[in-house]
């Protein structure tokens, strides 16, 4: 059944409207044809082996590496997938906050596919360092554009998914990012004044 | 459709044949010890060899900077933490010195003995000038390399105080000394110093230098009458001390690594253990007594708190 799925190439539909069509991917997704949570999981999966062969290829590299591909690729795997986890119920909670009908089970479908521009930081920033051009810089412009395209790719898919208008579907996916942000950032001032009375004391 | 899913296939091919090349490509160099790029600098675990440096003139405490620990009680502190390590099986002294204060060198010299005592290769490494106290701690090394330039030897012992007598009777100035004990104020600025007074001085520094002499024998198995000749207060060159053997080979600081590791047989990549940089710490907690004194230099109060200082330095 799975092979016969395979070979009807609908599930490629999924990967094309991640980058290309952010809204028809949505309905995809909750049209559930074919069923993509599951598959969905693979995209983190491939991010991180792009992120790691990236980012050896820039550098010097010692016996490490072979750990790094391999049981690194799982732990970061593991680490994507956890974080977008939470991300995306951090989202569907701030949905419901808004008064849309919650679906986390979407919610994660939505933001591993979201995650698929990612991928291509392998390729381009290979080509930079082909041509010894700057790679390492490339690799950070490239993050940071692939980021944000990540981010639109979310946005629209949330906005199409509740009917919701880009300004709300941006700040719904923004939220987790600002609970976080706003945690770490209130440790961190807590950190500060403990460590300035320790040294004061 | 079908033409964008068939698209969507090459493409993850693509990705799939560039990730296989990219791990290819870096197994290769990998194997062949080949790299470029940055290297992140990895945990240093294992067996390895210690570094020690010894900067500037050598005295008791100095004050420590932000970016530089002072004093032959940090250096001190260095060979205990070596001496305490499970990991360091051989050390490299590095030299930056014109030598300094007797005691301050004698207290290195006897700590940098104990640990040869103990069977740990130590070898000298000699930056630009390793003169005088500077070639007296090294000579407690099991080997010395200098570089062909390095500026060594420099053995023997100095006192040097002021006379600004003749400033003072110009300008008036008299001082009311009143003392218990006819030499009590010896090598007064104030005043000439009276030949007993000189010879005592004399008998002093005496005693330094056949100290040095036995000290750097020991260390170089040597004899004294050897080194005598040459132990007249001479700098010489790396290449000149090497043929007066007062250092074994001519040599940069790597290659006095590699000679520990060889020393001590460890391999070829054995990692090297260096102090730290940046002592921030010690820096933090010892700002108070630096903000207390700012604004005075410490080279303009020294040698009138201290009048003077007998020391295996090289004064050019």
């Amino acid at each position: 059944m799975i092979l016969s799925e395979l070979k009807t190439l609908r599930w490629a539909d999924l990967f094309i409207w991640s980058l290309l069509d952010p809204r028809a991917l949505s309905r995809q997704i909750q049209r559930q044809e074919p069923r993509s949570f599951a598959l969905s999981f693979m995209i983190p999966a491939m991010a991180a082996i792009a992120d790691i062969l990236a980012v050896s290829i820039l550098s010097t590299q010692t016996a490490f590496f072979y750990y790094k591909v391999t049981y690194g690729w799982i732990l970061s795997f593991l680490w994507h997938a956890i974080a977008l986890l939470v991300a995306a119920v951090l989202m569907d909670a701030a949905s419901q906050f808004f008064g849309y009908r919650g679906n986390a089970k979407e919610c994660i479908t939505l933001v591993n596919f979201s995650q698929l521009p990612k991928v291509f930081i392998l390729p381009l920033v290979y080509l930079f360092r082909v041509i010894h051009f700057a790679p390492i810089f490339f690799y950070v412009l490239f993050t940071v554009a692939l980021a944000i395209w990540s981010v639109a790719v979310m946005i629209q898919g949330i906005s199409e998914m509740h009917g919701a208008g880009l300004g709300r579907s941006t700040v719904i996916v923004l939220f987790p990012a600002i609970l976080l942000g706003g945690g770490l950032f209130f440790i961190l001032v807590l950190l500060m004044l403990c460590g300035a009375g320790y040294l004061g004391a | 459709m079908e033409r964008n899913r068939k698209l969507l296939i090459a493409i993850l091919a693509v990705l799939v044949i560039c990730a296989v090349i990219a791990l290819v490509d870096t197994s290769m160099n990998l194997q062949q010890g080949r790299g470029g790029g940055f290297m992140l600098p990895g945990p240093k675990v294992g067996p390895g060899v210690g570094i020690v440096r010894i900067e500037g003139v050598i005295q008791m405490s100095a004050v420590a900077g932000p970016f530089s620990s002072g004093g032959s009680e940090s250096v001190i502190r260095r060979l205990d933490e070596i001496e305490r390590s499970r990991d360091i099986k051989a050390v490299v002294v590095r030299i930056n010195s014109p030598g300094g204060t007797v005691a301050a060198t004698q207290e290195i010299y006897q700590k940098i003995w104990r640990l040869r005592k103990k069977n740990i290769p130590i070898i000298a490494s000699m930056g630009e000038v390793a003169a005088s106290g500077g070639y007296y701690v090294a000579s407690a090394c099991n080997l010395i390399y200098a570089n062909q330039g390095s500026v060594t030897g420099s053995i023997g012992v100095v006192a040097a105080s002021p006379n600004l007598k003749g400033l003072f009777d110009k300008l008036g100035i008299t001082m009311n000394v009143i003392k218990t004990g006819r030499y009590k104020d010896m090598l007064s600025m104030h005043r000439d110093v009276t030949p007993e007074e000189r010879q005592i001085i004399q008998e002093l520094i005496d005693g330094s230098y056949r100290q040095f002499l036995k000290d750097v024998a020991r260390g170089r198995a040597m004899n004294e009458t050897e080194i005598a000749p040459i132990a007249d207060g001479r700098v010489m060159s790396g290449q000149t001390a090497l043929a007066h053997k007062l250092i074994d080979a001519i040599g940069t600081f790597e290659d006095a690594i590699e000679r520990a590791r060889k020393e001590a047989k460890l391999s070829e990549d054995a990692p090297v253990y260096d102090e730290e940089k940046i002592p921030f710490m010690e820096y933090l907690f010892g700002a108070e007594g630096r903000f207390a004194g700012r604004g005075i230099r410490a080279d303009q109060v020294l040698p009138y708190e201290t009048g003077y200082r007998i020391e295996y330095r090289w004064m050019p």
